[in-house]
């Protein structure tokens, strides 16, 4: 049975093994061949520029072996922090408020971090 | 209903412990049954043996222990997690040569791959995060 399963990520990276142990998740869920997606909302978008971070970066990087495409960021949360897609260590959809509710309310499991 | 809880803060930090213990309370007073509870995170310490609360202070791991054998339910301590924050059950001390072990029974040491099986067994999956 495979489940959709969205990781919401609202935490900012650089907090000890907090990143490691949230990517541990992801990724292991992932081999379990569910159907993953992660949305980054709020502080949680720094985690897209993982700049300093090349373990992170990496991390993020391996998504789409694991075969999660479904990657998204609130596009709210991207202006106030000067954050841009391009930056971004991984391809990320900006999603409007109304278009996260929609992607919340189609999951079987939503996975705070 | 079977219901999987994720616990990713530790007592003296986050409310997380506590406010899953109240709603897995009330959970399983209303007829539910819980599948598993894993700690993550920093909530890997609830399984140290070697924290000692202060007289008049409530000590959450303790009251969790003693739910869950009341109520048989399974209390899955992210091994990855744990080891780093000095959590170790008896195999792992042995072998990466640590003095001694510290896991409080009825916690148990188990992969990552525990929470997975929680979330693909549960009805519902409720996070508590630090």
């Amino acid at each position: 049975m495979q489940r959709r399963i969205l990781f919401v990520v609202s935490h900012a990276p650089q907090r000890g093994a907090l990143t490691a142990e949230l990517l541990d998740e992801l990724l292991i869920t992932a081999a379990f061949e569910q159907k993953v997606s992660v949305l980054f909302v709020g502080d949680g978008a720094y985690q897209l520029v993982a700049g300093d971070d090349p373990g992170t970066a990496r991390g993020y990087r391996a998504l789409p072996t694991y075969d999660v495409h479904d990657v998204f960021v609130e596009r709210a949360a991207l202006k106030p922090r000067s954050l841009t897609p391009e930056r971004f260590v991984i391809a990320a959809r900006p999603l409007a408020r109304p278009a996260i509710r929609r992607l919340i309310g189609a999951q079987d499991v939503v996975v705070p971090d | 209903m079977n219901i999987s809880i994720a616990v990713h803060g530790d007592a003296a930090n986050s409310e997380a412990p506590v406010l899953a213990l109240r709603f897995a309370r009330a959970a399983v007073a209303k007829g539910h049954r819980i599948y598993r509870v894993f700690f993550y995170h920093a909530g890997v310490a609830l399984a140290n043996a070697l924290t000692v609360q202060p007289q008049g202070e409530v000590d959450v791991a303790a009251q969790w222990a003693a739910f869950a054998e009341e109520h048989d339910i399974e209390l899955a301590v992210c091994i990855a997690a744990a080891l780093r924050r000095g959590v170790l059950s008896e195999e792992d001390a042995e072998r990466y040569e640590r003095a001694g072990s510290n896991v409080r029974p009825p916690y148990r040491i188990v992969g990552l791959g525990q929470w997975v099986d929680a979330v693909l067994e549960s009805d519902r999956v409720v996070t508590f995060t630090a």
